[in-house]
C-alpha cells in the first residue's frame, strides 16, 4: 500500500536565479515560450502580448515579477498560461519562466508563510528553497 | 463581439485598433496619420479597416502593467491588438505629445 501524502500540487519554475511554485489548479497550459509582441510604454514585468488559443494574453516575466537576477539563456523557456488576479476578475496571463521543472504536493507543514509582493510563502523542498506564489495578489489593489 | 468596424494600424511594432466612426481623416504617405477630432495618432503602417473584432476587456492584471486605458485586447490576424478606448488615446501615439 502507497502512504498518500497530503497536500496541494504545484507546478515547479525556475525563474532566473530562484524556484517558484503555482499551484496546479491554476495553470491552464504550459507551452514552449510564446512569441510575444512588447507593449511599449509597459511596466518590464509586462514582457508583452501573444496569442493563446485564438485569444490575446498578457505575459508576464517571472524573472522580474520575483525580482531574481536572469540566469544564463534558458534552454527551454515556457509560457506557463495561468488563471492570475483577484477573485473578483480572475484573467488568463502568461507566466515566461526559464523551465517548468517538476509537478510536486507540497505538505501544508512544510511551507513557511510569508514573502513580498507575488509570494506568499516558501518551502524546502529537495530541489531547493522554493517560493510559492499567491497569483491571486497580481493586480490586486 | 464587437460588431463595429475598427481602423487598424501598426506603431512600435504593435498593432492598434480605432473604432472607425472616430476616424475623421487619414493622412497617408512616409508619415501616416489617423486623425480622431482634433488629435492625430501617428502609424507606421495602416493596415485598413476590420469588420469585427472579438474583444477582450482588460483585466486587472493587464492594467497592473500597461498604464493607459484601453477598450480591451484583440487579434487581428493572429496578432495581438490593442483596442483604443476613443478620447483615452495613449499619449506616445499622439502626434506631439509622444
Amino acid at each position: 500500500m502507497t502512504a498518500q501524502v497530503e497536500g496541494r500540487r504545484f507546478l515547479l519554475l525556475a525563474a532566473g536565479d530562484r524556484l517558484a511554485a503555482v499551484e496546479a489548479r491554476q495553470v491552464r497550459r504550459i507551452l514552449r515560450a510564446l512569441p510575444t509582441v512588447p507593449l511599449p510604454g509597459a511596466q518590464p514585468e509586462l514582457l508583452g502580448l501573444a496569442e493563446f488559443a485564438g485569444e490575446p494574453l498578457p505575459v508576464l516575466d517571472l524573472t522580474r515579477l520575483l525580482g531574481a537576477t536572469p540566469g544564463a539563456t534558458p534552454a527551454f523557456p515556457v509560457t506557463v498560461v495561468v488563471w492570475a488576479g483577484p477573485a473578483s476578475g480572475k484573467e488568463l496571463v502568461g507566466l515566461a519562466a526559464d523551465a517548468a521543472l517538476d509537478l510536486v504536493t507540497i505538505p501544508e507543514e512544510r511551507v513557511t508563510p510569508g514573502g513580498e509582493g507575488l509570494v506568499a510563502g516558501e518551502a524546502v523542498l529537495p530541489q531547493g528553497t522554493v517560493e510559492l506564489l499567491d497569483l491571486a495578489r497580481l493586480g490586486a489593489a | 463581439m464587437s460588431p463595429s468596424p475598427h481602423l487598424v494600424f501598426r506603431r512600435f511594432g504593435v498593432l492598434w485598433a480605432v473604432p472607425a466612426h472616430h476616424v475623421t481623416a487619414l493622412v497617408v504617405g512616409k508619415s501616416p496619420e489617423v486623425r480622431v477630432g482634433d488629435q492625430s495618432l501617428e502609424a507606421d503602417a495602416v493596415l485598413g479597416v476590420t469588420s469585427e473584432l472579438k474583444v477582450v476587456a482588460p483585466g486587472p492584471v493587464f492594467s497592473a502593467f500597461w498604464p493607459f486605458a484601453c477598450t480591451g485586447l484583440a487579434l487581428v490576424n493572429r496578432e495581438p491588438t490593442v483596442v483604443l478606448a476613443p478620447g483615452a488615446w495613449p499619449p506616445l501615439l499622439v502626434k506631439g505629445e509622444s
